[in-house]
């Protein structure tokens, strides 16, 4: 489909009002909401990541095409709601509590929208309580948590007991990342996935609601 | 400009192998290579460690030590106080601790080793309310800062406030925001010995080429008045751009330093 192509090349060359204007043309058409998004929007994060993680694009330009994309999402979001489509599954996603750095959870956050997923961002400096919180209140599938700093990695471990204590933990799954985090203290501190880079999110995160 | 070679970092992955495995040559190479460069004190993070990062720390020192001789000044750099009081009792020149904030605990625990080893320190304008965005901001952190070490009677020029460089991949604003906080607190503070630090390879996070614009940055800064950054002072460029930035900004009386500096690098050494 020549529109789903033009989209899909929007999104990638961060063509916000061209993003914006093809979708609206979709939609004019007849297009279904769902389709649009699966057919173009998601292809194209798909897309900007891999260019990413092979250090072809650069941060400025990943932010821009998803803006791009949210800004594409907006007109679509609304119908989807309406016509019940499931998204892919919801991500609660936070940088743990001290810790200041959201860039890389921002990032994630919106490879994991255009992948297709509900994102709910609690911002930086999220404590503990306000994950447990966002579990009880939104019922995410998936609860994705950052460090950019040893000092703060080590909050990661207080969430997930936090989730324990209030009966939670069978109810989410969990996955972290950040500099400063590995594989091996994933599998230390009992999170279900642990994700290198925003792009391997996405994958992850798809593995954790399967 | 004071510069704190900062590549014995445990966030790196090399130095994060380095001391699992206790590999001697990588600490060594890099400490050697820095102190040729240039750098004025090493910045010694072990932080990734956790339960061994007062261990490895010691090792590092250790071998710091045994590299270069103990007149290299260290950085002691963690966001725990019993890993910067260990660090601080192995020092046999004068330390500089990275870092201190508005956090009451940390205060509580550092202010008193600030004083008994009369160390001199970085300090973050943060307390608990998330980073400060703005340059008002970080000069209501910094005056709240210098209060409580008035206070507490700790002499404001050991004191090296940084205001918390970021990426202007995401936050373009933020480079001029930095560059004016350096300004507004050598001026508020300047006469009263107050300075400034940066870490400054964060401002190209996510960007190419990320040494173009350090160096780039580093200029703007030192001609705002910056007086001491983490850098990596093996990265050839830079060294040349602060030298030469420094003899363009009256920071170098009659160029000697740039002209000493050239005369060693035209020998081949670095």
């Amino acid at each position: 489909m020549a529109l789903y192509d033009d989209l899909k090349t929007a999104v990638i060359d961060m063509e916000v009002e061209k993003a914006v204007e093809l979708t609206q043309k979709g939609l004019d058409e007849g297009k279904d909401a769902e389709d649009i998004m699966n057919s173009a929007l998601v292809p194209a994060m798909d897309v900007v990541g891999e260019q990413y993680d092979k250090g072809e694009k650069y941060v400025p330009e990943m932010l821009l095409s998803a803006h791009a994309m949210k800004a594409a999402m907006g007109l679509l979001r609304p119908l989807l709601v309406e016509s019940g489509v499931k998204m892919k599954g919801k991500v609660a996603i936070g940088t743990v509590e001290g810790d200041l750095h959201d860039i890389g959870q921002n990032l994630v956050g919106m490879m994991l929208e255009g992948a297709g997923f509900e994102v709910i961002n609690l911002g930086a400096e999220t404590p503990a309580e306000a994950f447990v919180e966002s579990v009880k209140e939104k019922k995410p599938d998936i609860i994705g948590m950052s460090a950019l700093l040893t000092t703060t990695m080590l909050h990661m471990p207080e969430v997930i007991d936090a989730l324990k204590e209030n009966g939670l933990r069978e109810q989410v799954k969990v996955m972290i990342g950040g500099a400063p985090v590995t594989q091996e203290y994933a599998d230390e501190i009992g999170a279900d996935g642990y994700a290198p880079d925003a792009a391997s999110a996405t994958k992850l995160a798809d593995r954790l609601v399967q | 400009m004071l510069v704190i070679g900062e590549l014995i970092n445990s966030t790196r992955g090399e130095i994060q192998k380095a001391l699992k495995e206790k590999d001697e040559s990588t600490i060594r190479r890099l400490v050697r290579a820095q102190v040729d460069a240039g750098a004025d004190l090493l910045d010694i993070n072990t932080a990734t460690s956790r339960d061994q990062e007062l261990s490895d720390m010691e090792w590092v020192i250790g071998l710091i030590y045994d590299e270069v001789g103990e007149k290299v000044r260290l950085c002691i750099d963690s966001p725990n106080p019993k890993a910067i009081e260990h660090g601080l009792s192995l020092c046999k020149s004068p330390p500089l601790i990275n870092s201190i904030t508005n956090d009451k605990k940390l205060q509580q625990k550092l202010i008193p080793l600030i004083d008994e080893y009369s160390a001199e320190f970085i300090g973050l304008p943060m307390g608990g309310g998330g980073m400060p965005m703005t340059v008002d901001a970080r000069m209501e952190e910094a005056e709240m800062l210098i209060s409580t070490l008035q206070a507490a009677e700790i002499p404001l020029n050991h004191l090296y406030i940084d205001p918390m460089v970021m990426t202007i991949g995401s936050n373009p604003e933020q480079a001029e925001a930095v560059r004016t906080t350096i300004k507004e607190v050598k001026g508020h503070w300047g006469k009263d010995g107050v300075k400034t630090s940066v870490g400054l390879s964060n401002i190209s996070f996510g960007l190419p080429y990320r040494s173009i614009v350090n160096q780039s940055y580093l200029v703007l800064l030192l001609d705002a008045g910056l007086d001491a950054a983490l850098i990596d002072p093996t990265d050839r460029g830079m060294m040349d751009i602060l030298y030469g930035a420094e003899a363009l900004l009256e920071r170098d009386p009659h160029c000697l330093n740039y002209i000493k500096y050239m005369r060693k690098r035209k020998k081949g050494g670095k």
